[in-house]
């Protein structure tokens, strides 16, 4: 079921943005670094290595990521790790600015990005969740049914030929995936199952997951901008808004980088590391299972 | 300095030594295949632009 959610959310993704400006990729990648700080963390604290990768699954900021890989290990926590995945998305405008304020200076903050669109083909657009599930199935196998339901969803919306399926994944599939899916994590969360300690661990660490993915994404941009150019310096506020949180993730930073400096735009870079979190949210679950079930025997 | 560390006991339970250096291992791998990953899609998007402008000519 979290994966004929991903139908819906690939047929509301623009690519464009991250098309005609690919280096938001790295972002989209580095950003992923919170999810295995995560992971060490909630060995150290004595979660068997299941939970512990499922645990950390929610800095992927994709709840249905986060079921998905969280079912597969069969974790014993996935009601609370579905609560924590969707409760700090909806918190990203609160988590986001306090860790980029504790990364950056004014200074940082101000660096201006022109925007340059560069025109992407149709056939770019279409080609493009073809190859990449293509790519992403070679590399980790694992991840194939994650980012294949969501380049899928996707081509349905670039065809521009299926425009009543792409309207029913957006909106009707969506809406009717998320309410059942609500309603079958619910019949999980049993009061004695629910209501314990390792619950209230697994709320600290869906917390210091988002803190540390939008660190890792900061200092990454940071790290970018000691070799670049004066001039083509990259504010380390997008760094952060490579997170899978799409869109509030962008607005965030557009909004800060607007507070920062009235005249300083950074939506539309915003929104292409955003769209890339996407993808690396779900390239990193894929791989957590490709590795748990190689390496770890888990 | 692999037989120094030991099983130790943490807030929730045991904390095994393979289990800690497990998920060492799944970091240093995990960031290596999202980043080879990140990689190869820009890639792709570069080759995808250029047969883009090329077919569009």
């Amino acid at each position: 079921m979290p994966l004929l959610l991903f139908v819906g959310i690939g047929a509301m993704i623009d690519f464009g943005p991250l098309l005609s400006n690919p280096r938001m990729l790295l972002f989209g990648g580095a950003v992923q670094f919170g999810i295995f700080m995560t992971i060490v963390l909630a060995v150290l604290l004595g979660f068997p290595l299941k939970d512990a990768l499922s645990a950390g699954v929610i800095g992927a900021a994709d709840g249905p990521t986060s079921i998905f890989v969280a079912k597969t290990l069969n974790s014993n926590y996935i009601g609370a790790i579905s609560v924590a995945a969707y409760s700090y998305m909806a918190l990203v405008p609160i988590i986001q600015p306090f860790a980029i304020r504790l990364v950056t200076t004014e200074k940082e903050r101000k660096i201006r990005m022109p925007y340059h669109p560069k025109q992407v083909s149709r056939l770019t657009r279409i080609l493009f969740p073809i190859c990449v599930t293509i790519v992403a199935g070679l590399i980790a196998p694992d991840s194939v049914a994650l980012v294949g339901f969501l380049m899928f969803g996707n081509l349905i919306r670039e065809c521009h030929k299926l425009d009543s399926l792409k309207e029913t994944a957006e909106g009707p599939l969506t809406n009717l995936i998320t309410i059942f899916l609500g309603i079958t994590i619910a019949f999980q969360m049993q009061a004695e199952q629910f209501l314990t300690f390792g619950t209230l661990l697994i709320m600290g660490l869906g917390l210091f997951a988002f803190v540390f993915d939008t660190i890792g994404g900061v200092l990454f941009a940071k790290l970018l901008n000691i070799f670049l150019p004066e001039d083509q310096k990259v504010n380390p506020m997008i760094g952060g808004a490579g997170i899978s949180a799409f869109p509030m993730s962008s607005r965030v930073i557009q909004k800060m980088a607007l507070k920062e400096d009235p005249t300083n735009h950074l939506l539309m870079h915003a929104v292409g590391a955003n769209v890339a979190g996407q993808i690396g949210s779900v390239v990193a679950g894929g791989i957590i299972l490709s590795l748990a079930g190689n390496l770890l025997g888990v | 300095m692999l037989t120094m560390l030991a099983d130790f006991q943490s807030i929730l339970g045991i904390v095994h030594e393979s289990d800690l250096f497990g998920s060492f291992k799944m970091m240093g791998l995990g960031m290596l295949g999202i980043l080879i990953v990140m990689l190869l899609l820009y890639l792709l998007i570069m080759v995808l632009s250029k047969f883009g402008k090329e077919k569009k000519n």
